[in-house]
């Protein structure tokens, strides 16, 4: 089975004479400075709503099950990280990666702009992001600095909780086992 | 005597008319003269022209000097830089063949210098950027913009205390059993 290669051309559809630029779905998107979304972004974090910043990370994650052309869940994993990581870099989101640490599934991203201190802005995004392209709901927690755990979202406050408190992405891991079923 | 006088007046008025008579024969020699001039009007013309070629010599020197930055200015653009002016100075007519001759192999260089740094340019936009400065072109109005360098090779890292050799899975594994994951 071919795995579906990501195709950057014509991402962007740039019309001068509508002033409007659109992703190759249709979207309409602006093209906004790093220096306008963090402040943006710091601001819904300490309003503790960051569901536009989550929806962005669904529309991205659309963007990037389209670019699959089938199931992101039937594809290997370095082809969804082709995929997603190549529309992250579109949107100028940085360089996305993939850890696995014993089964917790890591994401890391290289380059990430600035936008909050803590990086729940970029967790959110993520969420949103694997969320769409699991089909079910997914929790992006910051471990670190820009590595995100993929986990439920029942147990997301207390790996944040771990990793507010200091412990290191190995020892995170080390709390959590494999339940049966969820 | 009368008789004789008369002869003479005859006599000295023929003399005059034959001496006046040539001016008017003459007249056939002049249009020859004009039509080849003789030795000494073509000397007279290669004198002639010397007084006032010495005074242009004055102007037609101070030429071959302005002439000379005539040569360097052939000189200029061939060899770019510094020798060129002051040879052809020295010698104005010798040095003009001479600054082609090292005219083809200076700029040569220089123009080969030059093209290097554009293969690099063509080879930087990248596999993606070139099409898209291409077709940018070609439809002027809805532009489409492809200057994105995509991710290098994914790569997945297996890494963790157990070190174990990950099968092969799909994506939708990995993330089932990241979800499944609780607090010990």
């Amino acid at each position: 089975m071919t795995e579906p290669q990501f195709d950057p051309g014509g991402f962007y559809e740039f019309n001068l004479a509508q002033g409007a630029v659109r992703t190759r779905d249709g979207s309409r998107v602006l093209v906004l400075s790093d220096n306008v979304v963090g402040p943006l972004v710091s601001v819904a974090v300490r309003n503790g709503d960051l569901t536009a910043v989550r929806r962005l990370g669904r529309q991205l994650g659309r963007l990037a099950a389209r670019s699959l052309g089938r199931s992101a869940l039937a594809c290997s994993p370095e082809t969804v990280l082709g995929h997603v990581g190549s529309t992250l870099a579109l949107f100028g989101w940085g360089r996305l990666a993939f850890s696995r640490w014993g089964d917790a599934l890591v994401a890391t991203i290289d380059n990430l702009p600035a936008l909050d201190d803590e990086h729940l802005g970029a967790a959110a995004l993520l969420g949103g992001l694997f969320s769409e392209l699991g089909g079910r709901e997914v929790a992006c927690v910051p471990v670190g600095e820009a590595t995100f755990v993929l986990v439920d979202p029942t147990v997301a406050e207390q790996v944040w909780t771990w990793a507010k408190a200091g412990d290191e992405l190995p020892h995170i891991v080390a709390k959590l086992a494999t339940s049966e079923k969820s | 005597m009368k008789p004789s006088v008369a002869k003479l007046e005859a006599l000295l008025h023929r003399v005059q008319r034959n001496r006046e008579a040539p001016r008017t024969d003459t007249a056939v020699p002049a249009k020859a003269r004009s039509v080849t001039p003789t030795p000494l009007e073509l000397a007279v013309e290669a004198v002639t022209p010397r007084p006032a070629p010495e005074e242009l010599p004055a102007r037609a020197v101070r030429p071959t000097p302005a002439a000379a930055p005539v040569a360097p200015r052939r000189a200029a653009p061939v060899s770019a830089e510094p020798p060129a002016p002051a040879v052809p100075r020295r010698e104005p007519e010798a040095p003009p063949p001479a600054p082609p001759r090292e005219a083809p192999t200076r700029p040569a260089v220089p123009k080969r210098e030059p093209e290097p740094p554009a293969p690099p340019v063509a080879a930087a936009p990248v596999r993606p950027a070139a099409p898209a400065a291409q077709r940018a072109p070609a439809a002027p109005e809805p532009m489409r913009a492809q200057s994105v360098v995509p991710p290098s090779e994914p790569i997945v890292h297996v890494l963790g205390a157990t070190e174990a050799v990950i099968p092969a899975s799909t994506f939708g594994q990995v993330l089932e059993r990241s979800l499944l994951l609780r607090p010990r």
